[in-house]
């Protein structure tokens, strides 16, 4: 052991000295690299302290550091619930920037919010490939590139988000270009504009990125997306210049040449919470943690029962918090049916019997500002959107149809848009010529998630005085009245593709 | 009808309080009911009312609040500033009070106005610390520009080294361009240009030995202190950034609140349109039913008035024609059915009408008979003869009158008492009586010891018969008479006269009565015990 401890850092004493020497002739930029934190409470994503404090020794060390954030990070959490990102914007001002790139969260307040948040940040936004539809051109205050300069090395940097990000969070006014020739004419934008370094940013994995790079139309490619598949994962790893976050709460510090071949010659995979936290920044985040607790930790009743709301539970089957949001959405409207997407349920935790719910715990659940919409629509139509619902049951892709008012026997088993095997409503069978009144959210109003068949529905009257209202603030307010949250399982939904296999 | 009941007056006045009671439960049901009505029309009024507006008063006042903020947020001086804070803070106290006024509403807007105060307040603050910043930057930017032209005057005076007049311009230039920046890595950027050139400066400062009167401390000073250019443009973005956040979530946790006090309007609004329907329908119940129950208590006050008037007006005016009728015609019977007090009455009635007519008849045999022989008397005798001479006129019949006088019955009377001649009397009524085979016949005492007798239909012949059957029928009573002088036994003289009645007869019942007496007179003349005839 003793042996192999000294050879290594004989190692490294070797090939420090050789970079070094290297490092005379040529130019080295140090490049640090993070994203997605969005939760300012959470201690495993959300360390701005600690990497602040990265970047600030990595700029002591080396002058020409550039630090780009990958975004990720507005939202959805429960301050942003309320104050749409802006005090991620106000924390990253303190960190100095040089750049952020945008991922599809930072949508969760719409386009214009991003816009406004812009606005608010003392360094470019970056998103390439998005275009605003009413002024064709990019979305106001935002930039489609970013060229930092730092001593006489410049570094371009391009953002590009999945054409995927319009339907998920139902931009109205935007647009998404295609990814390969938004990058292919903007890399050579920037190189036409001196840029040393191109380092492009993004969020689904592309296979087109590697042959970018060996080009060297670009020379950097960083991923910053926690939720890829081993296997996208192994195929990325491939690359040597690609670089991935594979874990939230991590920083990548790569360090580069800066010369034809842009060759990589260190990457550093940084785990945050090993790095002491930056004072100012750290008071900086507590004040506002003070401030979400001032705003959120009121507390409003308490969990009647034990609750899960893991991700594989509210998108793959009832729940019975899921249960609890649908059934107050129906109480109040007084609709046949009420109806929400599991992705609306964000939490990703479970409580205990008689735990303790604050605001912040539905802000938390809820982060999503999703309006309350009724509507009225043909019983047909409905049943293709629980059809629809259903169909990303084996992905969990948060499509998951949480039901009230309305019994479902579906086969899991079947395939996808043929899974519903009755409905009934109010104990009859569905009519599917028959026009029924259902509570949703303005996001599955407007086709999120694929519910596409629910535009066919009409406002109801009523509805605009509701479409203010927030989902969440309903439920806070339904909690409130009853002093407690209590709801359970029962038959609403069946799966008996589950059954059989018993 | 039938009525078997015994009690129908008692039944009446039942009936009478039945019709009473009725009403008097729709009365009470209607009352009831209004009252219910009432209280919802005024729980609308009280309540629903005055929280719809009071949502709508708070919710333009929380509206103007959010204008008020963004005015201060973007304030540009102290004193707008000032200006601005002054009309939020009368806009939170109108919001407070308007609170107040309904001190009924949730503590949850009251903990979320708090919040908002209280962000507001920051907001304030925030607003002020760029102000100032702004402010310091434009001193600081005034002293650095100030400093940096003192050098380039000083060079051009004295002659300074070589370059460092462009090389101070550059730095003048990048100064300025820092506080039109609004990107912090441009700005470090220029920090990085500035701090090169400086250091170029100071080198040919330091060689040119002229340290005296250029040296560039102050400058450095100006630009790189904590206090400097940079950092106070950095911290003003900052501030500036965290300016428009705080002002975008103020506006944001307002518009909460609103669609918060909309959404408690909308339910109150449901609420209140759900009562206003349960109301109008139950208007519409409790009038139905109202109806219902005042038609219902009409017809059964119908029905029972119906009842008594077929029970007991009915029968009463039956009862009192049938009075009437007794009254006028002795022979109408008062029946009316059942088995109450009024058909008691009748009864009464029927009983009472038949005393009286048995006194009736009683009376008029007492007035038509002789008390003494119980044959009729004169009266009867006389009605008896018109009866037959009306008779006689109308067949055109003979009519015979007899008149029977009792031999010596002075003497008779005198000689036996009077107790013996009364009963001498009586047999000889009975005598008489008994003989006259024909019922039309009529015998009666006429006065004293005479007796008449009238024979319809019988013509002279047939009266002698029937005279001399009669007086030997009282001869052969063989009732002892001692003070006859004639015979010893008791006899009687008879008087006959007949006539014929046609239309010119003249005879009157006197003349005939007279006829038959003359005739008696002949017969006492001739002996008595013996027949004598008008002719």
């Amino acid at each position: 052991m003793k042996n192999l401890a000294y050879l290594s850092s004989l190692l490294i004493l070797f090939f420090s000295l050789v970079s070094q020497s290297y490092a005379q002739d040529v130019k080295e930029a140090t490049i640090v690299l993070s994203a997605e934190m969005p939760d300012i409470s959470s201690s495993d994503s959300a360390s701005f302290a600690e990497l602040h404090h990265l970047v600030n020794q990595n700029k002591e060390r080396n002058s020409n550091t550039f630090f780009f954030f990958g975004g990720a990070s507005i939202g959805p959490s429960a301050l942003s619930n309320l104050d749409r990102g802006s005090h991620i914007i106000d924390i990253l001002n303190s960190l100095e920037p040089d750049a952020m790139g945008v991922a599809k969260r930072d949508f969760s307040y719409f386009e214009d919010e991003l816009s406004l948040r812009s606005y608010e940040a003392a360094f470019p936004i970056v998103t390439s490939n998005i275009i605003d539809t009413r002024t064709d051109s990019f979305l106001d205050g935002l930039a489609d590139r970013a060229m930092i300069t730092k001593g006489d090395i410049k570094l371009g940097i391009l953002s590009i988000v999945n054409e995927r990000l319009i339907e998920e969070y139902l931009l109205k006014n935007a647009k998404v270009k295609d990814p390969l020739e938004t990058i292919k004419t903007k890399a050579k934008a920037l190189r036409d504009a001196g840029a040393d370094i191109i380092l492009l940013h993004y969020i689904s994995p592309y296979n087109f990125v590697p042959q970018l790079l060996e080009n060297k139309e670009i020379d950097l490619a960083y991923i910053s997306n926690p939720r890829l598949t081993t296997s996208e994962r192994e195929e990325i790893s491939k690359h040597p210049k690609i670089m991935s976050m594979d874990v939230t709460g991590t920083a990548i510090v790569v360090k580069m040449a800066v010369d034809a071949s842009a060759s990589i010659r260190s990457i550093e995979l940084v785990k945050l919470i090993d790095i002491s936290p930056d004072p100012s920044v750290q008071a900086q985040v507590n004040a506002y943690k003070f401030r979400l607790d001032r705003l959120l930790d009121d507390r409003i009743g308490y969990w009647d029962g034990e609750f899960s709301t893991l991700r594989e539970d509210v998108r793959s089957g009832q729940n019975a918090f899921a249960n609890y949001v649908v059934d107050t959405m129906r109480k109040i409207t007084d609709a046949d049916v009420a109806l929400i997407n599991g992705g609306s349920i964000r939490g990703d935790r479970t409580y205990r019997k008689n735990a303790v719910i604050t605001r912040r715990t539905i802000a938390s659940e809820l982060p999503f500002r999703t309006n309350l919409n009724v509507i009225s629509i043909r019983g047909e139509q409905l049943l293709d959107a629980i059809e629809v619902g259903l169909a990303g049951l084996n992905e969990l892709e948060g499509t998951f149809p949480h039901i009230s008012g309305m019994s479902i026997v579906f086969d899991a088993s079947n395939e996808a848009g043929n899974r519903v095997v009755s409905a009934k409503i109010e104990g009859k069978d569905i009519d599917l010529e028959k026009e029924y009144i259902l509570a949703t959210t303005d996001y599955l109003y407007n086709g999120g998630d694929g519910y596409k068949t629910l535009a066919s529905g009409r406002q109801i009257q009523d509805s605009i005085f509701l479409d203010s209202i927030l989902i969440s603030d309903l439920v806070q307010r339904n909690v409130r009245l009853q002093g407690k949250l209590s709801s359970s399982i029962d038959d609403r939904l069946a799966d008996i593709s589950a059954s059989t296999k018993k | 009808m039938k009525v078997n009941n015994r009690q129908t007056i008692r039944l009446f006045t039942y009936a009478q309080f039945a019709i009473v009671a009725v009403f008097s439960i729709v009365v009470l049901f209607s009352t009831i009911r209004l009252t219910e009505i009432g209280k919802i029309l005024a729980e609308l009024t009280n309540e629903t009312v005055p929280k719809v507006s009071y949502a709508a008063t708070l919710n333009t006042q929380i509206q103007n609040l959010a204008t008020l903020t963004a005015v201060l947020a973007n304030a540009q001086s102290k004193p707008a500033r000032q200006l601005a804070r002054e009309s939020v803070q009368k806009s939170m106290q109108q919001i407070n009070d308007t609170l107040l006024k309904n001190s009924t509403d949730s503590t949850f807007l009251f903990t979320r106005l708090n919040t908002l105060y209280k962000e507001i307040h920051e907001l304030d603050e925030l607003v002020l610390q760029r102000i100032i910043f702004q402010k310091q930057l434009e001193n600081s930017k005034s002293r650095l520009n100030a400093e940096i032209q003192q050098l380039l005057t000083n060079t051009r005076e004295i002659n300074g080294p070589s370059n460092s007049e462009s090389m101070l311009v550059e730095a003048l230039l990048l100064s300025v361009k820092i506080t039109e920046e609004s990107r912090l890595h441009e700005i470090r950027q220029i920090e990085a240009n500035l701090l090169e050139i400086l250091e170029r400066l100071k080198f040919q400062f330091d060689a040119s030995e002229m340290n005296e009167q250029f040296n560039t401390k102050n400058i450095e000073a100006l630009l790189f202190d904590p206090e400097g250019l940079i950092n106070q443009k950095i911290q003003s973005l900052r501030i500036e950034g965290r300016t428009r956040g705080r002002d975008n979530f103020v506006r944001n946790l307002i518009a909460d609140a609103s669609s918060n006090l909309q959404y408690q309007a909308y339910v109150v609004n449901k609420t209140s349109i759900e009562n206003a329907r349960k109301s109008t329908l139950l208007t519409q119940q409790y009038s139905i039913l109202t109806i219902a129950a005042g038609a219902l208590a009409v017809l059964l006050a119908l029905a029972i008035i119906y009842f008594l008037h077929k029970r007991i007006i009915t029968r009463l005016m039956a009862l009192s024609r049938q009075v009437r009728k007794a009254a006028n015609s002795p022979d109408a019977r008062i029946t009316v059915e059942g088995n109450d007090e009024i058909s008691e009455l009748a009864n009464m009635f029927s009983i009472y009408q038949e005393r009286v007519k048995e006194q009736e008849s009683t009376l008029l045999n007492m007035t038509l008979t002789d008390p003494l022989t119980g044959i009729p008397n004169r009266r009867a005798f006389e009605s008896k003869l018109i009866e037959t001479i009306d008779l006689a006129l109308r067949s055109q019949s003979d009519v015979s009158v007899l008149m029977i006088d009792i031999d010596y019955f002075k003497a008779y009377n005198d000689h036996y008492g009077h107790s013996a001649g009364d009963a001498c009397l009586r047999l000889v009524a009975n005598e008489l009586n008994k003989t006259l085979s024909r019922q039309t016949d009529f015998c009666g005492r006429f006065g004293g010891e005479e007796f008449v007798c009238i024979l319809p239909n019988t013509d002279l012949a047939g009266a002698k018969a029937v005279a001399e059957s009669l007086r030997k029928a009282i001869e052969s009573l063989e009732i002892p008479h001692e003070k006859a002088s004639t015979n010893s036994f008791v006899t009687v003289s008879i008087g006959a006269a007949t006539s014929v009645f046609n239309k010119n007869t003249h005879l009157t019942k006197e003349i005939l009565v007279l006829q038959a007496d003359k005739a008696l007179y002949r017969a006492k003349e001739k002996g008595r015990n013996t027949c004598c005839f008008f002719e």
